[in-house]
């Protein structure tokens, strides 16, 4: 880093140049503007609480603000969509069956029917998952999961943030489970899902205790 | 190279790793995670926003505005290059001076009188401020003299960019982006000395 480099970084963290290409790339750089950003945080001012009542409304926006294209969420999002498209194919079928005339629309897919496809955030594997909302049964498939000897635990994480577990789900086959009865209104279209790798038989606190390992939102059919 | 860091809210290494963890949760997606690094950190971001919009609906839409390009930039977090409470006040200060620019009501007076006394003395919200930190940058500010504070400071709080700050001193271009590097020089040597 020369002299003019950490000029040029103090430029770029002031905003009067825009060097976040090189901040990105180049490690030496990213460490000079971070100094500065360092130097100049007490321009920034003193902390102040926000209103309560902000994180409610940062929570409402996340799922339907996802449009970056290196965005995890977007990834999700894309996936769910996949599946739900995937999801109303399979079930367009199975209506269209008794007398095989139906045409398959949105009309004609039950409106209780929801989906979520889980995927890493790295790495390869998915888990499917339809839930029928009137019944309150859930059908999990995953597909090419590595839970490395751990019990994957699938959970809901309504709006307060709170983890709910679902229950634990194979690792291989699928599985079809009836979702606790005080569950049932959480799993809201735009609520996301997790998995965990737990110790054998579920986490012991009750909340997640292992790596949350694939995410999904669910979705309406 | 010498990192000053901030002493702002959360010092100490293990602050520090659980604002790393709680990032690294978000960038994969725990809401959990996200929750936890909103606790930790919101009145330093919200603070961002009011000092560069003032407080009220702007402020909250730009603190909205931050966390959701935390959410969605979480997993571009380099904890090796930087650290997280300097990271997220930088997207929250982007956030804001995104939406001082769509307001559309950036001050254009002389930057001088822009920031006129706060050069002479440090603010008195700085003096509220518990860090020596805070105290040891407005001490530096206010020995560069000649305006070059207002310069960085317009810079800094209004995203002023070298052309509008030529506009609003009446200076050449040429001039403002000398001044304003040999003070960031003054300013860099006085902070390390």
């Amino acid at each position: 880093m020369t002299d003019d480099d950490d000029l040029q970084a103090a430029e770029h963290a002031l905003g009067l140049t825009d060097a976040s290409a090189r901040e990105a790339s180049d490690p030496a750089f990213a460490a000079a503007v971070d100094a500065w950003r360092a130097r100049l945080d007490p321009l920034l001012g003193p902390e102040r609480a926000p209103p309560p009542q902000l994180w409610d409304r940062i929570v409402a926006r996340l799922p339907a603000n996802d449009v970056a294209p290196a965005d995890p969420a977007r990834r999700w999002r894309l996936a769910t969509f996949a599946a739900s498209a995937a999801a109303a194919i399979l079930l367009g079928v199975v209506i269209a069956r008794p007398d095989g005339t139906v045409p398959v629309t949105q009309a004609a897919v039950p409106a209780h029917m929801m989906v979520a496809s889980l995927t890493p955030k790295e790495g390869s594997g998915v888990v499917s998952i339809t839930y029928d909302k009137s019944a309150g049964r859930m059908v999990v498939n995953p597909v090419g999961m590595d839970a490395r000897g751990k019990a994957p635990e699938l959970w809901v994480i309504p709006a307060d943030g709170k983890p709910r577990s679902l229950g634990v789900v194979p690792e291989k086959a699928a599985a079809t489970m009836m979702v606790r009865p005080e569950h049932r209104a959480m799993l809201a279209k735009g609520v996301m899902l997790a998995l965990s790798l737990e110790p054998a038989g579920g986490s012991p606190t009750g909340q997640p205790t292992g790596p949350v390992v694939m995410t999904g939102i669910m979705s309406a059919v | 190279m010498e990192l000053v860091r901030s002493a702002a809210p959360p010092d100490g290494d293990a602050a520090r790793e659980r604002l790393v963890g709680a990032i690294a949760g978000a960038a994969a997606g725990d809401r959990r995670a996200f929750h936890e690094l909103y606790q930790r950190t919101s009145a330093k971001l919200y603070g961002v926003c009011c000092r560069i919009l003032g407080e009220g609906q702007d402020a909250e839409d730009a603190l909205q505005e931050a966390y959701a390009n935390v959410w969605r930039r979480a997993d571009r977090f380099d904890a090796s290059r930087a650290s997280p409470i300097t990271w997220l006040a930088a997207i929250a200060r982007n956030a804001a001076i995104d939406r001082l620019r769509a307001r559309g009501t950036r001050r254009t007076a002389p930057i001088d009188d822009a920031y006129g006394v706060a050069d002479e003395s440090p603010r008195a919200d700085a003096l509220l401020e518990r860090d020596s930190d805070a105290r040891r940058l407005h001490g530096c500010l206010a020995e560069l003299g000649g305006g070059e504070a207002a310069l960085i400071r317009t810079a800094f709080l209004e995203g002023a960019t070298y052309s509008e700050l030529a506009e609003r001193s009446g200076e050449p271009l040429g001039t403002i982006k000398s001044r304003i590097r040999r003070a960031l020089i003054k300013l860099r040597d006085c902070l390390c000395r």
